[in-house]
């Protein structure tokens, strides 16, 4: 072995991005300098209860944004282009459902009631059929479509083109918005929340699918979601977001193990119920229109200390391999701090 | 409900709707007082007969000599007048029939549905138009049919309300307090479908100023020589092209006060139930 | 499909058997006494009696009623008192004219309204959307006899550039009947000057007529474009790269249109009643102005023929809405 090869560029970076949201009520600062990286073959799950921007990044990277909201700082970079410079065409044009397959929360709402499956998913085929592919005709995407149908287990896939979704059981519209989302050959998926919205069963079943997938494929993922439990079962990488700022990321073994963020580890001991209410942390996720001051957990936060509400913390690097970075107080101090009792 | 009329007062165009209604007010009292020439609601001036806009006679004069700006401001004390009684006429027959079609539903209220049913068979003014066509033409006949073919609108509307309203647990538990009918009906039921009697009320006052208006125009309203708008556009027909401020004037009257209780009805039913659809 | 069709139909029956007995008891009333109108102003009062004796008229009001039933049931609508034909004939030859002024409307309103609604719903708030909103305020707010009018003043006696009424000028023959729309039936005759003359005669009444629709169209579509831009299918169709051109035009309005659909059936009315107004300003010999011309002249037969064709055709077109609504919404399709 000769030089250590240095650490590759990941496949999508994001660096303290911020987006505001002016409401009636004043801009609300929904993101506030937050980051994540997906590396290439990375599934990084992304952690947080409802409220903390974890949608909201997810739509910015999709450029899915409402009108009313701003990036006033940051910097998004996928596979070395900079997000942020592409217009809305641009995006749509040339990042969406291309090179980024996007998977919803919601499958019974996610698909337009009035059009065909097919209808629906060759619309994506149309404007994103990959340059490379020998044949870019409306008939390949049709029997790429009915392939892919095939691969997450549709029963009958010719037939299923033609049906409407609301013909389709729950688990099989998200299998259908999965093929959707890998119809074009993209490099990385976003997954918003897929399986909240389905039975236990099901999402056992979705989450086998989509790492049987993510494998075969070579994909890297971007897996939002408010459980532990399918972080551990599904993700390589965790990033953990709160109140918009991101206050933890690392391997899936580190911060499963020795979560260094208070916040983290609440998340942690809450494992493997559901997110709803954190056990453990009373309160709830402050008004964006109205952040505490300093660190934004330290009202919750079972170690603040005098100094948490006075200056505002940002992610740092924690030294050591594997990469591991932190968003408090405690990354300051020496030795593994933080870990609850 | 301050908010409410916060939200009323910080619409430009509930505004504009209601300072046109303020203005419409206002001349159906004092018109006679205001214009000009007072007397050229009925006297007839051949001398100076289809005179144009003048710094004397501001919208001309109509064909028998009169001046327009006078009739068309003295129209509005005709066009308010019957709005309002056919208005509340109507909700005197509708709001009745509505409520008790919701309240006791079954038998009674299915033949009180069918019965607006075959009233709104057939559009309004068709249906005014034979009323109409069966008394004597004058202002009364007009305002009659009007009556007769605008209650179904409220009655629907009271309908479903009550229905809504009556499918609230609370009408039970006051029923099992012994309150009487006409108590829950009219102390607990019509407070609660208010605001939509009143959002159709307003629209409704725009709609009959403009179906009053073509009743007029057809000759199945006003007799001559009463300055109603719709009259007054009929009759200078025969005038036209020369006289064409004796047609444009009065419909600019019309085109006004209409638009004045859309414009704040709209604003109302936001503000008021935002569930309620225009359907007229 | 077909039994939603059949139980609508059910259901139209004993509303239209109101609205007759409705429009029966009225004309019965009139003031003015058909048989003295027919026998003329020297007939003796035998002479009057007589008449009413052959008309039935003398029998009590549910005699004449069932009779009225029995006659109708068998297509007989009766004679008119005025043109001495049967009714049924001249309504044959009057609906075509009404059709056709009609459906000229609802394209316009159509092709106006839709995207002029579709459009201000995407610049939802902007200078556009205000502009649009004050048309489609006002455009319910003119009375359709005033329109015509002022229409008429401008375009025919000023500009002199569009005819001031009737379906074509007089003397110039009627197209062979085909579908009874002038404007096809020339076109169909090959007869393209005619055809264009029979064209800028429908200009101003059609205009007059879609004008309220069309603003009744631009509302509701803008408010179901808004409605349907918030789902969550619109941001997973951002999201998976639909251009935003497409899914507007395509994808959105199809949603939107399923709520605009069912105000046809308002529309309609907005169309049969404005039809009577539009047709007697602009001399159009349609249903409109068969009405309203019966109505003056208590001619009752017609009243009640048209009165009772027009709920007809209200009645059809809603049952024809829900079936097209069916074909736009596959879901609505299958709750039947």
């Amino acid at each position: 072995m000769s030089m250590p090869a240095p650490a590759p560029a990941p496949m999508l970076s994001v660096d303290d991005l911020s987006v505001v949201i002016d409401t009636p009520e004043g801009p609300a600062r929904v993101l506030d300098r937050a980051s994540l990286a997906v590396g290439a073959g990375e599934i990084v799950g992304l952690v947080g209860e409802s409220g903390c921007g974890k949608s909201t990044l997810v739509k910015a990277i999709l450029g899915v944004l409402p009108p009313n909201a701003r990036m006033p700082e940051g910097r998004m970079l996928f596979e070395g282009r900079d997000l942020l410079a592409l217009d809305e065409a641009a995006l749509a044009r040339e990042v969406r459902g291309r090179r980024i397959g996007f998977i919803p929360q919601d499958p019974a709402l996610a698909l337009n009631p009035m059009f065909t499956v097919g209808t629906q998913l060759l619309e994506i085929w149309r404007w994103h059929a990959p340059e490379n592919a020998p044949d870019r005709s409306r008939a390949a995407g049709r029997a790429r479509l009915i392939d892919l149908f095939r691969r997450v287990q549709i029963p009958d896939p010719e037939q299923a083109l033609a049906r409407y979704p609301h013909q389709f059981s729950g688990g099989q519209r998200q299998r259908v918005l999965i093929a959707a989302a890998l119809l074009c050959g993209p490099r990385l998926i976003v997954a918003d929340e897929p399986t909240t919205a389905l039975d236990v069963t099901t999402q056992q079943q979705i989450l086998s699918l989509l790492a049987e997938l993510a494998r075969d494929f070579a994909l890297s993922v971007l897996f939002v979601t408010h459980d532990f439990g399918v972080v551990s079962q599904l993700c390589s990488h965790v990033t953990v977001m709160y109140a918009g700022q991101t206050v933890e990321t690392g391997t899936k073994r580190a911060v499963l193990a020795a979560p260094r963020h208070p916040y983290s580890a609440a998340l942690v001991a809450c494992h493997p119920d559901r997110m709803a209410d954190l056990a453990g942390i009373p309160g709830s996720v402050p008004s964006p229109l109205a952040p505490p001051s300093g660190c934004r957990f330290h009202p919750r936060c079972p170690e603040a200390r005098p100094g948490c509400a006075a200056r505002p913390t940002r992610l740092v690097a924690l030294a050591g391999d594997p990469p591991h970075a932190l968003n408090c107080i405690m990354a300051d101090a020496p030795g593994p701090a933080g870990a609850l009792p | 409900m301050p908010l409410a009329l916060r939200r009323l007062l910080a619409d430009r165009a509930a505004l504009l709707g209601l300072a046109i209604i303020a203005v419409m007010l206002v001349l159906a009292f004092a018109a006679p007082y205001l214009v000009p020439f007072p007397e050229d609601a009925f006297d007839a001036k051949p001398w100076q007969r289809l005179e144009p806009p003048s710094a004397e006679h501001w919208f001309g004069t109509d064909g028998l000599g009169r001046d327009v700006f006078s009739r068309t401001l003295m129209g509005t004390r005709v066009a308010l007048m019957i709005a309002l009684l056919v208005v509340l006429g109507a909700m005197l027959i509708g709001i009745p029939l509505g409520l008790s079609a919701g309240y006791f539903g079954g038998w009674t209220g299915d033949g009180i549905m069918r019965l607006t049913d075959v009233f709104q068979a057939v559009p309004q003014l068709v249906l005014a138009l034979a009323f109409a066509a069966v008394m004597r033409p004058s202002i009364g006949s007009a305002m009659a049919a009007l009556t007769l073919t605008y209650w179904p609108f409220f009655c629907r509307i009271v309908y479903g309300e009550t229905r809504r309203v009556r499918s609230g647990l609370f009408i039970d538990a006051l029923e099992a307090q012994g309150a009487g009918t006409p108590r829950i009906l009219f102390l607990h039921i019509l407070p609660n479908v208010a605001p939509a009697i009143i959002v159709r009320a307003t629209i409704g006052m725009g709609v009959t100023i403009l179906v009053a208006a073509t009743l007029g125009f057809l000759g199945m309203g006003a007799a001559p020589p009463t300055p109603e708008w719709g009259l007054m556009v009929a009759e200078s027909r025969k005038d036209l092209p020369e006289g064409w401020w004796q047609s444009a004037f009065p419909g600019l009257a019309i085109f006004l006060a209409v638009l004045g209780f859309n414009l704040f009805g709209d604003a109302l039913r936001d503000v008021a139930d935002p569930r309620l659809r225009r359907s007229r | 499909m077909l039994a939603l069709i059949l139980r609508r139909l059910a259901l139209m029956i004993p509303v239209l058997l109101g609205l007759l007995v409705l429009v029966f008891v009225l004309t019965r009333i009139v003031p003015a006494d058909p048989a003295a109108v027919l026998a003329g102003e020297q007939a003796s009062p035998e002479q009057v009696a007589a008449i009413r004796a052959t008309l039935g008229l003398d029998r009590p009001l549910h005699v004449q009623f069932v009779r009225y039933l029995v006659q109708v049931a068998s297509g007989d609508f009766g004679t008119s008192l005025y043109t001495h034909r049967p009714v049924v004939q001249d309504l044959a030859e009057r609906m075509p004219a009404t059709i056709e002024l009609a459906l000229a409307s609802m394209l316009l309103a159509i092709l106006v309204g839709i995207p002029l609604g579709a459009v201000a719903a995407v610049r939802r708030n902007g200078w556009l959307d205000q502009i649009i909103r004050v048309f489609t305020i006002g455009g319910l707010a003119v009375a359709s006899f005033w329109m015509a009018i002022m229409l008429q003043l401008v375009f025919s006696m000023q500009l002199d550039i569009l005819p001031l009424r009737g379906r074509v000028d007089a003397g110039v023959p009627a197209p062979p009947f085909l579908t009874g729309l002038y404007v096809i039936d020339y076109l169909l005759a090959g007869n393209l000057a005619l055809a264009r003359h029979a064209l800028w005669h429908l200009v101003l009444p059609s205009v007059t007529l879609a004008l309220p629709a069309t603003a009744t169209i631009a509302r509701f579509t803008r408010s179901s474009v808004i409605e349907t831009l918030q789902k969550d299918f619109v941001a997973w169709e951002r999201a998976v790269g639909y251009p935003r051109r497409v899914m507007l035009w395509k994808y959105v309005l199809r949603n939107s249109l399923s709520a605009t659909v069912t105000q046809v059936g308002l529309l309609f009315g907005l169309f049969l009643s404005g039809s009577i107004v539009v047709e007697a300003v602009f001399g159009w010999p349609g249903l409109g102005d068969y009405l309203f011309s019966a109505i003056t002249t208590a001619d009752y037969q017609p009243v009640m023929a048209t009165t009772l064709a027009i709920g007809v055709i209200y009645a059809v077109v809603n049952i024809m809405v829900d079936l097209v609504q069916a074909r736009i919404d596959p879901r609505v399709a299958e709750q039947r």
